[in-house]
């Protein structure tokens, strides 16, 4: 009893209406306070898909709605495919030469020592092979060129990747900002819902009614709790205040309904049995 | 050589570099040549000392023990002299051979300083207007079977 007593003793000597508006005023809260989880899920959603995107682990990007823009997602988005356009010329690039540039200079160098070292050591090549040597040297050195000529597009790229993995810092540090903000509007609504179940409490055991009477369960939202929707909070409340699952099946019957018995009747393990059959008796 | 230097070679200074070194080559074989002559005679001429008195020997047709072993010291004498002819005669072709090959790499150098290197220039001229390059091309062949 010294326990019930010290629940509500802040409230003792408080008029009904006070602690009516009270009850009113943390259950608005408690409602803001789940809108506002939903929307750092959807961000926070947002926020992770972007980062997988970003790094290549996810092929799709984010569906972003209006409500949900971000300047930093947004950005992210926009470099990836500057990015992708980047490494796609690149790509084209090096598959149209297929020798790395290094490897370009490297043997760009070797024939021309080839073809031009004057030493009693080192034996001419045969007219075939200075031939050979003569004609691929202006390839490797057109090559070259091509290469000198893309460095342009190869900085590019660089400083698109450099300032992407910057973006995809912020979006991380954003994405650990709402993990936190997630748990500190979980840990406040939790505190809301328990102040607001503690008013009521109080309304019921001195006989008043809470300021708003919770409306009964529609039969719309039985259809929607047995297609397995979610439900909001109100509707939920309205459901337990109304007799709970029992109370909203006997009201609404719907015609999914003799589905779900029976689905339920499959899960239990017992074996099923027909009757006994018996002889008949001579008496009978 | 450094990669911009490569880069600002011309064909035309490439052919001069090829025909200036061709020439110091050409100018060297002569000497090599003449050198390699003395030395295939002297192998041919102790070639055939040799062997007239390997043939010797054999002629006389004598068992002894002595004979035998003369006999077979001048067959080993003849087997390394023959050897050695066999060696400078492979030499002095050699050096023929590239004194052919130079004077008609000179020639063709020296038609093609002209200015008529073009059709060596064509796989250079595909990848500039942004084409294949001959390695791509020879990859795509052999990953396509062999089609051209």
């Amino acid at each position: 009893m010294s326990k019930k007593s010290s629940l509500f003793a802040d409230l003792e000597g408080k008029e009904t209406g006070d602690v009516e508006a009270m009850y009113e005023k943390a259950l608005n809260r408690l409602s803001s306070l789940e809108e506002n989880l939903v929307d750092l899920h959807m961000k926070k959603k947002i926020h992770s898909e972007t980062i997988k995107y970003a790094v290549n682990k996810s092929s799709e990007p984010p569906v972003i709605n209006e409500r949900h823009a971000d300047d930093v997602i947004s950005l992210a988005l926009e470099q990836k495919l500057e990015f992708d356009a980047g490494l796609e010329r690149r790509d084209k690039l090096v598959n149209r030469l297929l020798v790395p540039r290094h490897r370009v200079v490297h043997t760009l160098g070797e024939f021309y020592e080839n073809l031009t070292t004057n030493s009693a050591s080192n034996e001419p090549p045969s007219l075939a092979a200075e031939i050979e040597y003569f004609s691929r040297f202006f390839e490797l050195q057109a090559m070259l060129k091509c290469y000198d000529d893309q460095q342009q597009v190869l900085s590019e790229l660089n400083a698109l990747r450099n300032s992407l993995l910057e973006t995809i810092k912020s979006v991380n540090k954003n994405d650990r900002r709402l993990s936190q903000l997630i748990k500190q509007t979980r840990a406040s609504s939790r505190e809301q819902r328990s102040e607001a179940g503690r008013l009521k409490a109080y309304l019921e055991k001195n006989n008043a009614s809470p300021v708003v009477p919770v409306p009964p369960p529609t039969p719309e939202m039985g259809e929607r709790l047995l297609a397995g929707e979610a439900l909001s909070m109100e509707e939920f409340a309205s459901m337990l205040e109304h007799g709970g699952l029992t109370e909203l099946g006997t009201s609404t019957p719907s015609p999914s309904k003799p589905k779900q018995r029976k689905k339920n009747s499959m899960r239990k393990t017992q074996p099923l049995r027909g009757n006994r059959q018996r002889s008949k008796r001579p008496s009978e | 050589m450094q990669a911009n230097e490569l880069l600002s070679v011309t064909p035309a200074e490439l052919i001069q570099a090829i025909l200036a070194r061709r020439q110091s080559v050409a100018s060297r074989l002569p000497d090599d040549l003449e050198r390699r002559q003395e030395e295939n005679n002297r192998a041919y001429a102790l070639t055939k000392e040799a062997k007239a008195h390997m043939d010797a020997l054999t002629e006389q047709g004598e068992t002894t023990k002595e004979t035998q072993e003369s006999l077979q010291k001048a067959r080993d004498t003849y087997e390394e002299h023959e050897q050695f002819r066999r060696r400078s005669s492979s030499r002095l072709q050699t050096i023929k051979n590239n004194i052919n090959d130079c004077q008609e790499a000179i020639e063709f150098w020296s038609a093609l300083a002209e200015g008529e290197w073009g059709h060596l220039l064509e796989d250079a001229e595909r990848v500039a207007s942004g084409g294949q390059s001959s390695f791509a091309r020879a990859k795509q062949q052999t990953e396509g079977g062999g089609q051209p």
